[in-house]
Order: C-alpha cells, then structure tokens, then sequence
C-alpha cells in the first residue's frame, strides 16, 4: 500500500496545506510519522485509508465546523464508532436546541429510522459525496517509445538506466520496467 | 485487390515508472522536466520548428491507440522484454556496486549524466508528447511518418 505526504493529500482535496496539518495537530487525522535512520521523524505519511478518512472528514466539514465537529467525532469514538471510516450517514437529534450524536448508519438503516420516528428532528449527515474523490491515483507511469531500427535491447537498457539515474537525481528512487510492448505498423495493410 | 505494406519503423513501447508510488509522485515531474532538457538538444531543428511543434495535436490517446491496434504479441515481444530486462536489471546492479566502490561517480552532476544520455541517443530525433501528466517520450529516426500514420488511422 502506497503513502502520500501531506502535500500531496492537501493538493488532492484542494485544501490548504496548513489546515491539513491543523487537522493533524488536534488529532482530528492520524497520519504515519516515518523516521529516519537516526530515528529523528522526517515526515507525516499519509496511507490510503488515512485519506478516506480525510475525504469523509472534508464531507461532514460542510455541516460541522470547530468545536461542534471535535464534540460530535470525539462522542462518537467514546461510542465505540469511528465516524470517518465506518457507515454513510451520522445521525444527529435536536432536542431543545442542543445537538445530540445519536449513531453512525448505513442508508438503508437512516432511512429506516426516519419512517419509524417522524416525529423525532433527526438530521442525516452524510459521510461520502460523489464530489470526492476518497482515492488519490496513482500518478501516470511515463512511456518511452523506441525506434527499432536505431535503438539496440542494449541501448534500449542503457537509455532507461540513464533516466533510472536522472531520476534519483531529481530525489527518486530507482526507476523500475512495468511493461514492454512490440508495436509492428508494418502489420496494417493498405489496399492499393 | 493488391495490397501491400505501409514502410514503417518497427517500436518497442517500454512504460516505466518509481519503484515506490509515493516517490515517485513526488518526482514525476521533476524527471520530465530534466528530460526536456535532453529532448531539447535532440529535437530536429532544421527547418526552424521543432518536431514538437508538428505534433502538439499529438495526445496520449493516440499513443494509447497504436498500443492497442499495432501490438505484436508472441515469441518475439516476449524475447525483446526478456532482453532488455536483464541488460537494464544488471546495469542497475553494476551502478550500484560502482556507487559503492567510487564516491566519484556518485558525485557525477545531473549535467554529466544528462550529456551521456545526449550521446547514447545519438542523431535519434526524440519529443515528449501528451498532456502534463500523461507524457510519453518517443525516440526515433521517422517521428513524422510514424505520426502521419497514428493521425490517418485515427481519422479513419
């Protein structure tokens, strides 16, 4: 499984890079710290299931902000839920003007509890949106097309390791070969 | 009704990518913009235009098309593949233990690397093409025909 830095999570969700971090901060995300060989941290590594939560989190924002938000995550983890990676819908219950967390449902389960209690004033936050994205791609690989009639396998091979250097240049790791094809125009025939 | 064969080079289509998704997230754009310093130098600029400019119309989709309708499968993609991946396995491993062996060429500069990637392509014509993102380099001799003929199938 893949890990993002909170750059790329901030840029994924098109947030600020500070507001992510805040969210980190007062543990409303729980990021992985990865350290390095002195075992000093070097950085916070977001995993995939981190940034689900984070889409979920950006989603229940809309109806929650500050503390009310905090209040209502934090009522619902002592509940033995965790709001931002479980269900569809919270549910909250006025009463008196006080907003109570009541559970964490499916959608066929809140739509059960709005028939059977009409008279209760229960509000449906949902958890996912179509307008986000829970996934960050993965980032496109990049194709190098050869010319067979000017390229040896051994210049082909030396072409890539080159670039395979480059890119550790650059900060990379080690460029790696995910799939070599053959492209034959030769094969298409033309009725003359 | 005769038919005969369009005279076309023959390529070998080679995707590469980080060997950690994260990382090389980080720096896919990093390489290509290193790897547009390297095109540059071998672009074909006689005529005052580059082949990048003739094929800015030139987008993924169409390389995409030519992987799906010109791939020859069988022996020999599988023997090229085969090929390239232990030349381009054991220069990783001889790179590796020469980092060790000499600080020296560890130290060599982005420039000198660059330099030996301009020589090792020769007089080969190369561009980078598709959106950001989706970029894909071509190396080759006959860029314009092998255009020419992706633009004509794709139109028809």
């Amino acid at each position: 499984m893949g890990f993002y830095d909170s750059r790329t999570v901030a840029a994924h969700f098109g947030i600020n890079h500070r507001i992510l971090m805040n969210w980190v901060k007062t543990g409303l995300v729980h990021p992985h710290d990865h350290y390095d060989h002195t075992g000093s941290r070097k950085a916070v590594l977001f995993s995939a299931e981190d940034v689900k939560e984070i889409a979920r989190l950006i989603q229940v924002r809309k109806y929650l902000r500050g503390q009310s938000l905090r209040d209502v995550l934090n009522t619902l983890r002592v509940m033995g839920h965790n709001p931002l990676s479980q269900g569809d819908f919270l549910v909250l219950e006025n009463q008196k003007g006080r907003r109570n967390v009541i559970k964490i449902m499916q959608n066929n389960e809140a739509i059960q509890l709005l028939h059977a209690q009409p008279d209760r004033q229960l509000r449906l936050i949902p958890l996912t949106g179509d307008d986000i994205k829970e996934a960050i791609p993965d980032p496109a690989p990049i194709s190098l097309l050869f010319d067979l009639d000017q390229f040896t396998p051994v210049e082909i091979a030396e072409i890539i390791g080159l670039l395979s250097e480059i890119y550790q240049d650059v900060g990379g790791d080690a460029l790696i070969i995910e799939d070599l094809t053959l492209l034959d125009p030769t094969s298409i025939l033309v009725e003359v | 009704m005769e038919q005969e064969h369009l005279q076309e080079p023959q390529f070998a289509l080679v995707t590469v990518s980080g060997k950690s998704p994260e990382r090389w997230s980080q720096f896919r754009n990093k390489l290509v913009q290193a790897l547009q310093v390297v095109l540059d130098t071998v672009l074909d600029t006689e005529e005052g235009t580059t082949v990048r400019d003739e094929a800015q119309q030139f987008t993924r989709a169409l390389l995409d098309y030519a992987k799906a309708n010109l791939a020859r499968p069988g022996l020999e993609n599988d023997k090229l593949e085969a090929e390239i991946r232990r030349l381009f396995s054991q220069s990783e491993v001889d790179r590796a233990e020469a980092r060790k062996k000499n600080a020296e060429a560890e130290a060599l500069e982005l420039q000198t690397k660059v330099k030996r990637l301009r020589l090792v392509l020769g007089g080969a014509k190369a561009m980078l093409v598709g959106d950001q993102g989706e970029e894909a380099v071509i190396f080759a001799k006959q860029i314009e025909e092998f255009l020419q003929v992706l633009k004509e199938l794709t139109a028809g």
